[in-house]
């Protein structure tokens, strides 16, 4: 790739001979055709995805407590007693907004991982301030979940700045399609969106192990901070992950959604949220487009879509019976 | 979409259709010419059989502006059973005559109307179709007559002095002998002579002169012409029948009117009546009458019921949005224009990929510019922004709900744009309030947008969407501050069908979008050297 002078666009027929998804086509033929509104509920509160993964034993952050009235501001305390680390999140927050972690207790006052004190009065604006709807997705009222803090898993202390990865799962008719690891930078903030300046790893479907790479749209092998390479890692529980994402893909009945998790040491893998509008740079991070492999799952007989038998058809998906895609891991 | 677009061709093109058939019907005018003629027959005395008396009336010819209503009833009205009354058309001609024959010697009086509609329209299918001149017509009209003395010296003394470089084409002749013959001039003293010899020999003569004149050197050259004989449609109790010149120029017969000056067009109340001679009502050949005496009298007759009536109050009137009083055209004209600066909107977020604060503020901020002017509307929202950024940082410390926190910022904004209006009204006393109400509120909701956005997703991409909604407020203003498609809107309001067509097209754009070619350009960079 050296030595070639970058160009600044390229040609529909070139991107649609790499089997680039588009916004538009995925709007159209994915997420309209196969994502009923009605079920938007589901992923956009988190509240009920919650309750439908208890429901069906996919494994989540434990849940402290729910905040659904100005009344129950004043109940802060009595919900968190003496935990000293947990998380603040808006029921029907977007793209990680209204998000707080607390790390330790500093006297009455908290401390965020990064160390920034937060008082009393400060988490309970917040929670007013989640509450009339400043964090959800059309400013409509919301609700505050008050939850277990994940403690990171130490195979992905090496690539984390300033925040929690998550690993995201795409399925499309509730086979996992393609998977990354969102990483957060400086410049995301301690948040895992790539629209806020997040980088990615892809993860190959099979193996579980880390390749490729993208930060701002732009394709990147190094943490863009640290110069840590993050191709070549293996994400712990990847199997149950996988199993973890089908589960959930049956019990909400949406088509083409992205499942959120995050790797807990103890715990393993738990389920952040599911989101009906997952994005498109996770095709940077695979240097390959999502298309072909929609199109193999549309190809496939309706059995081999479900139970048990998707799991056969991973590696084909990722690519690894030598057509489709070609995988490259450590680039 | 294709149904919506058949819809809203069909709905403009009635919508058009009866708008133009009101604006003709404006236009157009209805006239009543009446004939009255009165007339002896008598016998003629050198002739041993009785032969009949004849007088021919000419009736009208229908022009490209004028058309004369058929009726079912004759055109000719006399209360005596003795005359017989025929239609004729003349040969090469075509003058419509009706033929009055009586042979029955005593006075006459017979009355002749036709009804007249005058229009700006043109219909060319009301004209006799183009046709040569066979070799007996064109004999005929070059043939030297009473008046026309298409032999006589004067006439070729006149020919003569026309140009030689001019006489190349038959229009080149055809114009050199009108030059010639429209400055006859009528004479100073005395009655003008309607005789062709003298008008040429001294440049005096009687209208009639100079046609007559015009005709003799057509015929002289080689270039066949008649005389027309018709009316000017225009109010008058007494009309005096004009005569003009008709010349066979390249396949048709051309107009030219010597006395007002009009060549190869007339203006479109000239109503040719009589085609190959100078009178309407005459009894040639046989001249059997006495004191034949044709009075003309032309008169305008009342406009359409329907086009009066245009004005009335009825519910299919609710359809038509230019009834409105003027004031409220503005204001309708932007409201339907709405629709198209979203049409662009929509067109710059999924065809090109510019992201906007919102499907609809870019064209509401557009509104808000045009109820402004552009500059005062952008002052404006630099008020707003730095008032709502500096407010909103103050207020952050203070810790609101949302709502009351927004409202502070509005009132804070209010306060600042009033009395920054107030400035402004110190120094430039012409300003309108129109100019800050409507921006004020649009504005102070994009800010909010703004500063939640800066928070959440940082300055950079707050700044992408702010500049992205502004240059896309300045496209759709750019269309909604065009008066014209403005005005076609608020009376072709079906022209909206199109639109939603459009959207519809739009709305199932599946392709790439136009920032995808470059946010995705390294994925094509990379198959290229995988592979």
């Amino acid at each position: 790739m050296k030595g070639r002078p970058r160009r600044l666009f390229v040609w529909p027929h070139e991107l649609s001979e790499s089997g680039v998804l588009g916004i538009n086509h995925r709007n159209l033929a994915f997420i309209q055709e196969s994502n009923p509104r009605a079920l938007y509920p589901r992923v956009d509160n988190k509240t009920i995805t919650k309750g439908i993964c208890h429901a069906h034993g996919i494994p989540v952050p434990e849940t402290y407590g729910v905040i659904r009235r100005y009344g129950d501001v004043r109940r802060l305390l009595e919900i968190l007693g003496d935990r000293s680390e947990f998380v603040v999140k808006p029921a029907s927050g977007a793209a990680g907004r209204g998000i707080i972690v607390i790390a330790r207790r500093k006297g009455t006052d908290y401390e965020t991982p990064s160390g920034r004190v937060i008082t009393m009065g400060d988490l309970q604006y917040h929670l007013s301030t989640t509450l009339s709807g400043l964090y959800s997705l059309g400013g409509q009222v919301d609700s505050a979940i008050i939850e277990q803090r994940i403690i990171m898993h130490p195979t992905m202390e090496r690539i984390a700045v300033g925040g929690t990865p998550d690993v995201r799962v795409i399925l499309y008719r509730n086979v996992p399609v393609m998977a990354m690891v969102r990483l957060p930078t400086i410049q995301s903030e301690g948040r895992a969106n790539l629209h806020q300046g997040a980088a990615a790893a892809a993860v190959h479907l099979a193996t579980g192990r880390t390749f490729g790479g993208v930060c701002n749209n732009r394709m990147i092998s190094r943490h863009p901070d640290t110069g840590e390479l993050i191709g070549g890692l293996e994400i712990p529980g990847w199997r149950e992950v996988l199993a973890s994402s089908m589960k959930l893909a049956d019990a909400l009945d949406m088509g083409y959604i992205g499942v959120d998790f995050v790797v807990d040491a103890k715990v393993g893998p738990v389920v952040l949220e599911a989101n009906a509008r997952p994005g498109l740079a996770i095709q940077v991070a695979h240097r390959i487009g999502l298309l072909p492999r929609l199109k193999l799952i549309d190809s496939m007989p309706r059995e081999a879509l479900q139970g048990a038998r998707r799991w056969d058809l991973l590696p084909r998906l990722a690519g690894d019976d030598g057509h489709a895609v070609a995988a490259n891991p450590v680039l | 979409m294709i149904g919506f677009v058949l819809l809203g061709g069909l709905l403009l093109g009635l919508r058009y259709r009866s708008l133009r058939e009101i604006d003709t019907a404006r236009q157009e005018s209805f006239w009543r010419l009446t004939y009255n003629v009165s007339f002896e027959a008598t016998t003629d005395p050198t002739s041993a059989t009785s032969q009949k008396t004849q007088v021919l009336l000419a009736q009208p010819f229908n022009t490209r502006h004028c058309e004369v209503l058929a009726d079912e009833k004759p055109p000719w009205n006399s209360i005596h059973p003795e005359l017989t009354f025929k239609r004729r058309i003349g040969s090469f001609t075509r003058t419509r005559d009706i033929l009055i024959s009586t042979a029955h010697p005593k006075k006459y009086l017979v009355t002749a109307t036709f009804d007249l509609r005058l229009s700006p329209e043109e219909d060319a299918s009301r004209e006799p179709r183009l046709e040569g001149l066979s070799g007996d017509a064109r004999s005929f009209f070059m043939r030297s007559e009473e008046f026309i003395p298409v032999n006589s010296p004067q006439v070729q003394a006149a020919i003569d002095e026309l140009p030689e470089d001019q006489r190349v084409t038959d229009a080149e002749l055809a114009q050199a002998i009108f030059d010639h013959c429209a400055n006859i001039e009528s004479p100073a003293t005395g009655e003008p002579l309607d005789t062709v010899n003298e008008a040429l020999a001294t440049k005096s003569g009687s209208p009639l002169a100079r046609a007559r004149a015009m005709v003799a050197m057509c015929r002289a050259s080689r270039l066949p012409a008649r005389l027309v004989t018709g009316f000017e449609i225009k109010q008058q109790a007494a009309a005096k029948p004009r005569v003009w010149v008709e010349v066979f120029i390249n396949q048709r017969w051309e107009p030219y009117d010597p006395e007002f000056g009009y060549t190869r067009s007339l203006p479109m109340n000239y109503l040719p009546v009589r085609r190959g001679g100078d009178r309407i009502v005459t009894d040639e050949p046989t001249k059997l009458t006495k004191d034949l005496q044709p009075t003309f009298s032309i008169v305008r007759l009342p406009p359409s019921e329907r086009l009066l009536r245009v004005d009335e109050l009825h519910p299919r009137r609710i359809l038509d949005l230019n009834r409105l009083p003027f004031p409220m055209h503005d204001v309708l004209s932007i409201l339907l224009l709405l629709p198209f600066g979203a049409l662009i909107t929509a067109f710059i977020r999924n065809v090109i990929g510019i992201q906007t604060f919102g499907t609809f503020a870019p064209a509401l901020l557009a509104m808000s510019f045009i109820y402004a002017d552009l500059t005062s509307g952008i002052m404006v929202l630099l008020v707003v922004l730095a008032v709502g950024l500096v407010g909103r940082s103050l207020l952050e410390r203070l810790r609101l709900l949302m709502v009351p926190r927004l409202s502070i910022i509005l009132t804070l904004v209010i306060l600042c744009v009033v009395f920054g209006f107030s400035i402004l009204y110190y120094f430039f006393p012409r300003i309108t309030a129109d100019a800050v109400l409507l921006p004020m509120v649009i504005l102070t909701i994009l800010i909010e947008r703004f500063h939640v956005t800066v928070e959440e997703d940082g300055l950079v991409f707050a700044l992408q969407l702010a500049v992205g909604t502004v240059v896309v407020a300045i496209l759709c203003y750019a269309v909604l501050a065009w008066k014209e498609v403005g005005e076609f809107v608020l009376t072709y309001p079906e022209a909206h069908f199109f639109t939603i067509a459009a959207f519809i097209l739009l709305g199932r754009y599946a392709g790439y979008r136009m920032t995808e070619l470059w946010r995705f350009r390294d994925l094509v960079e990379s198959t290229e050297t995988t592979r």
